[in-house]
Order: structure tokens, then sequence, then C-alpha cells
């Protein structure tokens, strides 16, 4: 299991950050909790946005929804505000309830002016994983504690790929899906991206242009999942923005094709409003110029077609799906880079 | 109703200004207040709609000091179904409108992306959204194991606003299991409003409030079709408040809670039988806001004012396999029409949530007093809207 880096194979510009993750954005730590049973073989993964133990604290939020999106909370704040302050869990659809319960837990737990003093819409969005899992048994077997461990577990350097959170019960392109990271740093800034690989017809993905025209087992659910993160000062209509970028990644892999049915793209700036409501009449919002957006921009585009095909790489083999052979197709991909260039 | 019986109704009133739940509750047209000129159906509530139901679960439990997690309790859930059958193999043409969005209506993903719902509607208070949604969640898939095949994925649409003024919100009471029993409650005829289901432990315009709901006949051609709303009022600051366009809020200053708070948001849930697509759902969601602001509301930066809008009369089978559906769609000239059956049941049924909730006492002994119906029949005379 290797990233594609380490295969010698480069997608677009500008360099990764140290981990090559949506991480290198300060502050953002991701956490998984895997779930495996007879016949459930899903999990949970947070992207947490901002030290846990701080209240009180809103960021800019946009989303960029494929066809509307699938099922998730917080989105009457996230788009008439443009901010949210929670953790953004990604977990199967049939649970999203329960996510949003332990949410609602966890804060309380945290803090207990919440129930009193400010409502906090948890962010959940539901990702559809019934290319392994019965909504019936994954209804039944994930609690809420799923949901605290996977934010426990939450860290700010190396992001478990592939198989872990999410990723369990993904399928993308006919072989074993999974979560896929990357980043790029432009500038003074750093943005990363987080995918659920899910969805892709089979033949439809493209590593740095090459097509692999192996094909993998049947289609599984065509819907994808992508969260960017970038340090850089975004107002909610550049983020909006951005996040329509990193769809052109995803595309660029396959993953976002003519059969695609949904996909939601959330894009968020650690650069923060802290305690709006404490700080007077007015607060001073950060925004890039608009020819600063470029590299941005460009920055989501890679990273989210690198965490596309990183994520696939990191998936494993099981049962009913391969993983996407490792051989084969790294030589003829370096050598139609390097007769580019 | 003549004017003479008007105050029929209330003349079980006992008390002084101050006195708790003196007066029987009943509705505005009750009252003699007539707002606009559509008739309203049968029950004049959103069930005039056939086969909307409506069913609630209603919370109240202790009193005294806020114990987290012990009580006061003072919520419900309040479950609206589309008609009665299988909705995600059955759903039903819906829309969505934010006026203000700090709140919570989930589900809408989904609405947005097919303009189809396919999931009952729920309204509860804020901290119960996930519980409710979960619930909803097993009983959908009890329903149909299938429903995360094909492209529909239907979604509970819960929304919420916040009860914080009377009850333990950071305590976990409502549970999953109470929104299957506002469905199991769910049914035809007559409204239960004010304090009961979602709207328990809400306030508007400084008076109680809660769940309301009202109907018109909108007549079209040679066609009558129905249109109704149902609201869980929790929004308006007391000068605010008119009533058929009397400022009453401004004439009873009295009867307010000791102090503020932060409740401003109302949802709303429209349902017609009127053939419309999704765009003009949407169109109909948004004049909900005009009757909103007849009763006073500015929609404050903290209100989760959320409305949808859905028709059971163009109904889809999922599980048909037609290359097309034939659908109706209502004419400008008839939706126009629609509108003002909207605008009217909207502002009439806040203003039953107002006149159908009983004065209730809450956490820490929290008050909020029920609108005098003597005194809002006196200022309507004064006025010289009522005899």
């Amino acid at each position: 299991m290797s990233r594609l880096r380490a295969l010698g194979i480069n997608i677009g510009d500008y360099l990764p950050g140290r981990q090559n993750a949506i991480t290198d954005v300060r502050g953002v730590s991701v956490g998984h909790a895997d779930i495996r049973a007879a016949n459930l073989r899903t999990g949970i993964t947070a992207v947490v946005p901002y030290a846990p133990d701080i209240a009180e604290r809103k960021l800019f939020i946009g989303r960029f929804a494929v066809d509307g999106g699938d099922a998730i909370s917080g989105l009457g704040v996230a788009e008439d505000f443009g901010t949210f302050s929670s953790p953004i869990v990604l977990a199967p659809a049939p649970v999203v309830g329960r996510v949003y319960e332990a949410l609602i837990r966890y804060g309380l737990a945290r803090d207990p002016g919440l129930g009193t003093e400010t409502g906090w819409p948890p962010v959940v969005v539901g990702v559809d994983d019934t290319a392994y899992n019965e909504p019936a048994l994954t209804y039944e077997q994930l609690t809420q504690a799923h949901v605290h461990e996977a934010l426990a577990n939450a860290r700010a350097d190396k992001v478990v790929m592939g198989d872990a959170g999410i990723g369990g019960g993904l399928q993308a392109f006919g072989y074993k899906g999974g979560v896929g990271t990357a980043s790029r740093m432009a500038g003074d800034y750093t943005t990363g991206v987080l995918v659920a690989v899910n969805g892709g017809r089979a033949g439809a993905l493209r590593i740095g242009g090459y097509s692999l025209l192996a094909g993998g087992e049947p289609d599984g659910p065509d819907t994808f999942v992508a969260i960017v993160a970038t340090d850089a000062p975004l107002i909610p209509r550049q983020l909006e923005r951005l996040a329509g970028r990193a769809v052109l990644g995803l595309a660029t892999a396959g993953l976002w094709g003519p059969y695609t049915r949904e996909g939601l793209v959330l894009a968020f700036s650690t650069t923060g409003i802290v305690q709006q409501e404490r700080q007077g009449p007015t607060i001073d919002v950060l925004s890039v110029d608009e020819e600063g957006l470029y590299p941005l921009f460009a920055s989501a585009a890679f990273a989210a077609e690198e965490a596309v095909l990183d994520g696939l790489l990191a998936a494993g083999e099981t049962e009913r799906l391969k993983a996407l052979p490792q051989q084969g197709w790294p030589e003829a991909v370096r050598a139609m880079q390097q007769d580019a260039r | 109703m003549g004017l003479g019986a008007a105050a029929l109704p209330i003349l079980g009133f006992t008390g002084g200004a101050g006195a708790l739940t003196a007066e029987r509750r009943v509705r505005l047209r009750a009252l003699g207040i007539v707002i606009g000129d559509l008739q309203p159906g049968e029950h004049n509530a959103i069930t005039d709609v056939v086969g909307v139901k409506v069913g609630h679960v209603t919370l109240i439990k202790g009193e005294g000091p806020l114990v987290e997690g012990e009580g006061p309790v003072r919520t419900g859930v309040t479950a609206i179904l589309p008609h009665g059958g299988d909705l995600s193999r059955s759903p039903v043409f819906a829309a969505d409108f934010t006026l203000n969005g700090n709140g919570e209506l989930t589900g809408m993903g989904a609405v947005r992306r097919t303009g189809l719902l396919g999931a009952p509607v729920f309204f509860t208070n804020t901290s119960s959204v996930g519980a409710v949604y979960d619930g909803a969640m097993g009983w959908m898939l009890e329903q149909n194991p299938d429903l995360f095949k094909g492209g529909l994925h239907p979604e509970p649409a819960v929304g919420e606003t916040w009860a914080e003024f009377l009850h333990d919100t950071t305590g976990r009471h409502v549970r999953p299991e109470h929104a299957v029993e506002a469905i199991n409650a769910a049914s035809g005829g007559p409204v239960a409003e004010g304090c009961v289901g979602g709207g328990t432990g809400m306030r508007a315009y400084g008076f109680k409030a809660g769940i309301g709901s009202a109907s018109r006949k909108v007549p079209c051609g040679d066609q009558v079709y129905t249109v109704g709303t149902l609201v869980q009022a929790n929004f308006g600051r007391r000068p605010q408040l008119r009533v058929d366009g009397v400022p009453v809020g401004r004439e009873i200053t009295d009867l307010m809670e000791e102090r503020g708070g932060k409740t401003k948001s109302m949802l709303a849930v429209v349902a017609t039988d009127a053939p419309l697509i999704p765009s003009q759902l949407r169109r109909v969601c948004k004049r909900v806001a005009l009757g909103m602001a007849r009763t006073g509301a500015i929609s404050t930066p903290g209100s989760g004012d959320l409305v949808l809008a859905f028709t059971n009369g163009n109904r889809l089978q999922a599980d048909e396999t037609p290359a097309a559906h034939s659908v109706g769609m209502l004419t400008d000239r008839c939706l126009s029409s629609l509108y003002k059956g909207v605008v009217e049941a909207t502002e009439e049924a806040i203003l039953n949530s107002l006149t159908m909730a009983d004065t209730m006492v809450g956490r820490d002994g929290n008050t909020i007093h029920a609108l005098p119906l003597y005194r809002l029949v006196e200022v309507m005379r004064a006025h010289g809207r009522l005899k």
C-alpha cells in the first residue's frame, strides 16, 4: 500500500503539506471509528475544524451540492449564515439522527452553557454505504459511542486512509472505496481535502489522466462527499466557489461523472470569527482578493483529485471487492506524464 | 358566527388580569375575529386537506428548579403525515424556504434534490432533533426495508424551535420512540393546538403559544382546492403583536414574563391538494412569511423561520417504472387565490396558537401567560372591529 506520490506520480501543481492531508491545515484534526461485525462493515469519520475544547467559535463555510446532496443537518445555518461551529461528521445515512444526538451530548459535556445560551446545529453528512451494509443492520448496531470514539480519536497529524471510518463500506469504480486525503500549499495558504471515495463507474477511473481500462465489479452507489479545509481567509461565497473547484478534481479522477446521482462538498476556512456576539457591533473579516483565489481553487482541485486516488490505493481487498491493483499502471502513468513534460 | 355570540365561549372567565388559566381557551374564530374572506375548511385545520394527519406527543413532567437531566420537562413531538399511505413509496411534491436560517429542518437535501417528500414532518424542541430523526428513521426502515434502494433516499423532516425558558433543554427527555408515538397518534379531523406536541414549551409575542393550524378553501374555476397550514410559533416581541391589523400587543402590555429570552423562531408546514410542481410550492412557501408579517413578525437574525410545503394532489408512485408521470400544474391565475389562502391561513394559525395556549409554568417557576381572550375581545371592540 503506497501513496500515489511514492509511486512517482504527482497530480497538478503546488507542493503538498507535511502529511499531504487535510490536517496540514492548522487546527484541523480527523478521527475515525471502525465498526466491524457479522454483515456489517462501516464506521464514522469526524473532521474537527478546531480544538474540540473550544466553545463558541464560528467558522465560515460554503456548500456545493451536486443535485442537492444527501442527508445533512446544520444546512439551514450553513446556507443562510455561512457559518458553522461543529465537527463535521460523515456517517452512514440511516444513522444521521443518532449522530446528531451524539454530537449534542458531546457539546453539552464540553460546554455546560450550550444548552441554555447558544444553539449548536451539528453538521452531520449521511453517506450511502449500502454497497456493503444493510441499512437496517447499520441502524441496529451503530451507537452514539461510536461517534464519541471517532471524536476522541481525532488527530492533527496523520490521517488513516482507505478502510478507516466511513471508508469501511465504500465502493468506487468497482473496487473497494475508502477515505482519501491530500493537501496543497499555495502562497501563504494551505488547503486540504478529505474525500469519501464512493461511486464512479467501473472503467471511469483516471489516474493522472491515464485511463485504467480494466473494470472492477458492478457499480455501487453513485454518491460522494468531500470536505475542503483552508487556512486562507475566505468568506462564505468564496468558500462555495472553492467547494465547486474541488468537484473539478473529483471529476478529473472520474469520481464525478455522467452517472453520479448526488454529491456534496463542504468547504470551510479555519480563519475564524471567534465569539462574534461579544465583540461589539462590528468585527473585521478578512477576505482574499479575487486574484488570490485562483491558486486556492487550483489547490482544492489538485488535492481533491489526489485524495480520490490515495483513498483507493489505501483501501484493502475484501471478500466482496478487490482493491485497486497496484501493479501494471504506475509505469504507464509515469511515462505518460514524462512525455507530457 | 354572529357577533352577539362572540364572547360566549369564554364566559367561564373568572379571574383578574394576573389569574392563571382562568379562561377557557378557544380558537380565534370563536371570538368572532375572522381573518380574510376565504372560507375555512370543515375543521379550519391542515387536516382539511384530505389525507393529511397530525399527531402529538406531549411531555409535561415536574415543576420547580431546573435540575439538568431531570426536568422540569415541557416539550413534545408533533408529527404531520402528508397522507396515510407509505410515504417513501408514494412521495409527494414538496419544497422548502428559509426566511431566516438560524434553525434546523432536516431532510431538505433530499427535498431539494428530488422535489419530493417521502417522509413525515416533525416539530420538536431544539435539542431533540437527533432523537426524533433517529426514531423516525427506524419507523421508515420498518415500513420500507428498501428505503435506500433507488434514488429517492427519503429523510425525515425534523424541525425545531427553542424551549429553554420553560424546559430542561439539556436533559435528553425526547426519545426516538416518541417520534413513533406521534406518528401512531396521527389522525385527520380537528387538530389539538396550543401547548401540545412540539409546541408545548413555546411562546410568541410574550404570550404562551405553541401549535396552531388553519385552512382555506380556494376556488379555482369549477374546482375548489384546500390549503392548510400548521405552525409551531415561538417568535415575536409583545409590542409587535397585531391581530387582524389591530396593534393588540401595544394595548396589552402587562402579563410579561420576568425576563427576556432568545425565542424567535417559527416552523410552518403548508399542505394542499392543489396540483402544484415543486417550483410552485417554493413560491407558496414564501407567502407564509407574509402571513407571519401580518401578526407583526420581523424575522430576527436569531430566528429559524423555516417553511415546508407539499401537495398530496400530485402523488407519485416510486415503485412504478413508467417513462413519465402526468402531473397537474395550477395556472398563475389560480395560484394567486392559493397564495391568498396561504397568507390568511398562516396568520390565523399563528393567532390560534396564541388563543388556544394555556398559561404555563415551567422550570425555575418561569411563567408564560396566556393571551387574555376577554381583553383581546375588548381591544378589538375598542378598535371598532367587534361589536
